[in-house]
């Protein structure tokens, strides 16, 4: 189904061959990059040529981000807000989606501007006025408030998603639920949802990926290392002497190796969800 | 139409809500938070009230600083039953953020590790408690005048200093050798820095002086410090006036000129700590440092060190002294025992065992391991003249980001001296005015 | 269910969640930053004062407001129509591809997964002038013999960031634009070939119109992240050198943080919120008419 599945001329192939290969470079360099880093040591790391391969290997840097910073608890934090997040802008999205789509009322579009227009304030700008409210109502330092805010700015784009997802499916299937009995909430937890699933996985997927690697707000309402997210081993490589280059390579390494492993799991999904749900809305 | 129209009958009753909140917040949250915490309801008997004390986690939550945080910590609650310390800490990189966001909003720590360059701020503002008078004035004589005056705001001690802080001069004994220059003869002046360092990119291809503009700081305010300049001057009466036309201005700016071919090419981006770690690489031949002690460059067998070479053989020495101090919040709930931890902190028996910089008072010196090194004795001689570009005010972060725009204006930009400088009494003159 | 009020409340139910969740930590704060913008409030002087729209005037008068108006517009238009043109043409190549598409679509993606600081500061390593690997390429194969100052040059650093920005954010495009490439019209495209028509036409025809809902609702959301991204542009120059690389983001961070101006830093907070909506208007327009023309509103 391509440009010319025909014929393709071996000139045709042999560019697309290099220009495959070039981009591929690019893009992975940088992550190749980082791994080499992180298995070098400090004087290595500056040396002129650089080396592609490390001529020395070692796990320094490594058993730093292990014994230096509580590396086993931050990543037990990071499983717990991404999956909270999760569940929350699952369950508000999907709720919100659901209405728009399947319900006739007034202000839908006002609702839809609205909550982009959310998105359109610098995150920063954020910090100062919810650390007032976090302080007054006694919220530092806790698990839920800091799932509260990463719930808040995922809903937004999640609700885009999930309407568009849900109008793909035929109201006509709705209506067989109903005859057989179903309450709308019935129709939206045994029909929309199930039908839904890539939509939902490729949401899911997007949600992991922003809350594991969102670094300022958690910096900012945690103050204990109970509570602080894998990132943190990353700052914590941001040290009063510069930057630890070695160690901020490993943290990183260990920081994005669950990601990349979820993410080579579901990634057919992330396509087939997308599908549904951009084209449509 | 109606869409819009309800979107801003949604906008208002946000704003209108937003503003509600905050008209009552600073004052009625911080009530609100003191008595959720002191208070047990039911109990009645022993009511312990928990102090927050905040830092960075280079000191406060790493070894072997960590330990001794928690033996201050068990002597302060030994001596102050129904009292408890909570250490609270964030990464360097983090830290003066929240701590800004902290009294910004109204939540600030007990007690803190305060930042000079941002001590007039908070003290200005009324955040932070008048030290002195729980301690009386004679407690602060133990510290050096020149920085315990830093934490003095308008008569008032408003915070203990902690440590002190301030920049020599290192240079590459081998790179030296190379380009022919004595090993032992360190440049004195500002004249023969610029020749010295263009000898070496001259000779060896090495970079000749170590420079960093990627911090927005006044830049080698370490090397403008070794002369009589001072950036503003401060009359009697409080106000406050421009003094970069000057000869020592002007002849830093061109010391800078001339000293450019010899700086590492990313200059305009480098942070000092890139400086340092090229110069411990052996890739630089002079930069003016601190300690070093977070680098690996006491294992190294090049490195010199000496006094910050002067404007010129008549000028008095100088350097930048920096160094943090111990606050207090007006807002804590146990002034009295709020101070007590502080001091137990700034007194000599845990001071430099605390901190990996200098402490800032002679008891503290000389319980620390390195009053006695010979590797920081230079050091201790630059201490006494360290000083700052100009003198604690209100406007000082604003000047200080004036003066450092100037700087690369001429430097990175190549703008005219002469420009530059009008440029800068124009931009401090419009700061004071405010 | 049978009751006609709770009938009529059931779609406002189900909206309650989400709306809760999102004015309480969402809409409290920008609301505090829009009113805030209107006080005199710095940590110098911690008291409120109400002062009109005299930050507003103090920010758009500074000196330094029209050159950073000026980089963030460059910033965000350059970056978005790069990355939508590197983004989207990998999606319509790969997607022409026979074998190697599955293993291009999973490595196109990869720049998504590694974290923005991680990514900003990986990039400023590679791009040193002396130590960076790119530096030592480019001399190597002999494209320059001098150090390229990628970041130092105040006439390059805002288009390397421009290029680091579009290594992160086109494969964002790439996944929409794969997304949307599934359900093409492929009888469409088959018949169209079939009268003769080479690929240009057929997408300019045929592909595009099709994918037209896609790059719609794929700009509008770049358009916002680009323009108040942040983290790579702090992580990396902070913005110099000599502020050829601050945007508003930036600024607005300087000055609450570093000028302690709480004030004026939520001034420029609502002039780049407004700035973002008049950017989008366009995007909103259509997108609503394609929600409308769907019979979703």
């Amino acid at each position: 189904m391509g440009i010319a599945e025909k014929k393709r001329p071996p000139l045709f192939i042999a560019a697309t061959i290099i220009i495959t290969s070039v981009s591929a470079i690019i893009i992975l360099f940088p992550l190749y990059w980082v791994l080499i880093t992180s298995l070098k040591g400090e004087s290595e790391i500056f040396a002129l040529p650089p080396s592609f391969i490390p001529n020395v290997v070692t796990n320094i840097n490594y058993i730093f981000a292990f014994t230096e910073t509580k590396i086993p608890i931050y990543f037990l934090n990071s499983v717990s807000y991404a999956l909270g997040t999760l569940v929350v802008v699952l369950f508000c999205a999907s709720t919100s989606a659901y209405s728009m789509s399947r319900f006739k009322f007034k202000g839908k579009a006002a609702y839809l501007l609205t909550i982009l227009l959310t998105q359109l304030m610098p995150m920063t700008t954020l910090i100062v006025p919810l650390y007032v409210s976090f302080g007054t109502l006694g919220l530092m330092n806790n698990r839920f408030a800091l799932i509260a805010v990463y719930a808040a700015i995922q809903t937004p784009i999640a609700t885009w998603l999930l309407l568009g997802y849900f109008n793909s499916i035929p109201a006509e299937i709705d209506e067989a639920a109903r005859i057989d009995g179903c309450t709308n909430l019935g129709i939206l937890w045994r029909v929309v949802l199930p039908l839904s699933k890539p939509g939902l996985m490729a949401v899911s997927l997007s949600v992991i990926i922003s809350v594991w690697q969102e670094l300022m707000l958690a910096m900012t309402f945690t103050s204990i290392d109970e509570l602080r997210p894998l990132m943190a081993g990353v700052s914590a490589a941001i040290t009063r002497a510069g930057i630890k280059w070695g160690q901020m390579n490993a943290t990183a390494i260990i920081a994005c190796a669950p990601i990349i492993v979820i993410y080579i799991f579901l990634q057919r999904n992330l396509v087939e969800g997308l599908t549904g749900g951009a084209v449509k809305g | 139409m109606k869409p819009v129209i309800k979107l801003a009958a949604i906008i208002g009753t946000v704003l209108s809500l937003a503003a509600c909140a905050g008209q009552s917040s600073p004052a009625a949250g911080s009530t609100t938070a003191a008595a959720a915490e002191s208070e047990t309801p039911g109990t009645g008997q022993t009511e312990e009230v928990t102090l927050t004390y905040y830092g960075f986690s280079e000191w406060v939550g790493t070894e072997p600083f960590q330990a001794v945080y928690e033996e201050a910590k068990a002597k302060f609650e030994a001596e102050n039953p129904g009292y408890k310390i909570e250490l609270q800490s964030d990464p360097w990189g983090d830290w003066e953020q929240k701590y800004k966001t902290m009294f910004a909003s109204g939540n600030p720590a007990d007690i803190f590790i305060v930042n000079n360059p941002d001590f007039p701020t908070f003290a200005n503002s009324g955040s932070l408690l008048d030290i002195g008078s729980y301690t009386g004035e004679g407690y602060f004589g133990q510290f050096f005048p020149g920085v315990q005056s830093m934490y003095n705001w308008q008569g008032i001690n408003m915070a203990i200093a902690f440590t002190t802080d301030c920049r020599i001069l290192w240079y590459n004994k081998d790179i030296f050798t190379e380009a022919g220059l004595d090993p032992n003869t360190p440049p004195k002046t500002w004249g023969e820095l610029v020749s010295f360092a263009n000898t070496i990119t001259e000779t060896t291809g090495k970079y000749g002086f170590g420079m960093d503009l990627g911090l927005k700081e006044f830049p080698m305010q370490g090397a403008f410090n070794a002369s009589s300049g001072s950036i503003i001057n401060v009359a009697p009466d409080g106000s406050i006036t421009p003094n970069v036309n000057t000869p020592e201005f002007r002849a830093y700016l061109q010391m800078l000129l001339d000293l450019k071919p010899t700086f590492e090419p990313d200059y305009a981006t480098l942070t000092h700590h890139d400086v340092a770690t090229q110069f411990v690489e052996g890739q630089m031949g002079m930069i003016i440092g601190n300690t070093l002690t977070e680098t690996d460059i006491y294992s190294k067998s090049f490195y010199g060190q000496a006094l910050v070479p002067k404007m010129d053989a008549s000028a008095p020495d100088g350097s930048y002294g920096g160094g943090f101090g111990i606050a207090v919040s007006a807002q804590t709930k146990a002034p009295e025992q709020a101070v007590k931890f502080a001091q137990i902190l700034c007194d000599a028996a845990f001071n430099a065992r605390l901190i990996s910089d200098i402490p800032a008072s002679e008891a503290g010196l000389a319980q620390c391991d390195k009053s006695s090194d010979p590797n920081f004795s230079v050091y201790l001689e630059q201490i006494k003249f360290a000083r700052q570009a100009q003198p604690k005010t209100l406007y000082y972060a604003d000047i200080d980001a004036a003066a450092y725009d100037t700087v690369v204006e001429a430097v990175v930009g190549g703008k005219d001296i002469d420009a530059a400088i009008a440029g800068l009494e124009a931009k401090i003159s419009e700061i004071v005015a405010q | 269910m049978n009751k006609p009020a709770l009938r009529r409340a059931e779609p406002y139910l189900y909206m309650l969640p989400s709306c809760v969740l999102m004015l309480v930590m969402l809409g409290y704060p920008i609301g505090y930053n829009i009113v805030i913008s209107f006080f005199n409030w710095t940590l110098k002087n911690q008291e409120k004062v109400f002062s009109g729209f005299a930050n507003y005037i103090d920010v758009l008068t500074d000196d330094k407001f029209l050159p950073i108006l000026q980089n963030t517009l460059t910033w965000t238009i350059a970056g978005v129509l790069a990355q939508m043109l590197v983004g989207a043409g990998a999606a319509l190549f790969v997607d022409s591809m026979g074998r190697g598409k599955k293993f291009m679509r999973t490595i196109m993606l990869v720049p998504w997964l590694i974290p923005g600081v991680v990514t900003a500061l990986t990039w400023k390593w590679m791009l040193l002038a002396d130590f960076g690997i790119i530096n030592y390429f480019i001399q190597l194969i002999g494209l320059s013999e001098k150090n390229v100052l990628f970041m130092s040059e105040p006439k390059i650093a805002l288009w390397t960031l421009i290029f680091v920005n579009v290594w992160k954010a086109a494969p964002f495009w790439f996944l929409m634009i794969t997304a949307g490439l599934q359900n093409k019209p492929v009888d469409q495209i088959e018949s169209a070939k079939l009268d003769g028509a080479r690929y240009p036409s057929i997408l300019r025809h045929v592909i595009l119109p099709h994918l037209s809902p896609v790059i719609t609702s794929t700009g509008i959301l770049t358009t916002i992240w680009t323009l108040n991204y942040f983290d790579l542009i702090w992580a990396t120059t902070k913005g110099g050198p000599m502020d050829s690389t601050t945007t508003l983001p930036i600024y607005t961070y300087r000055m609450a943080f570093e000028f302690n101006n709480f004030g004026a830093s939520a001034a420029l907070a609502v002039i780049s919120l407004i700035l973002v909506s008049l950017v989008c208007i366009p995007y909103l327009k259509k997108m609503f008419g394609d929600l409308k023309s769907g019979g979703v509103l």
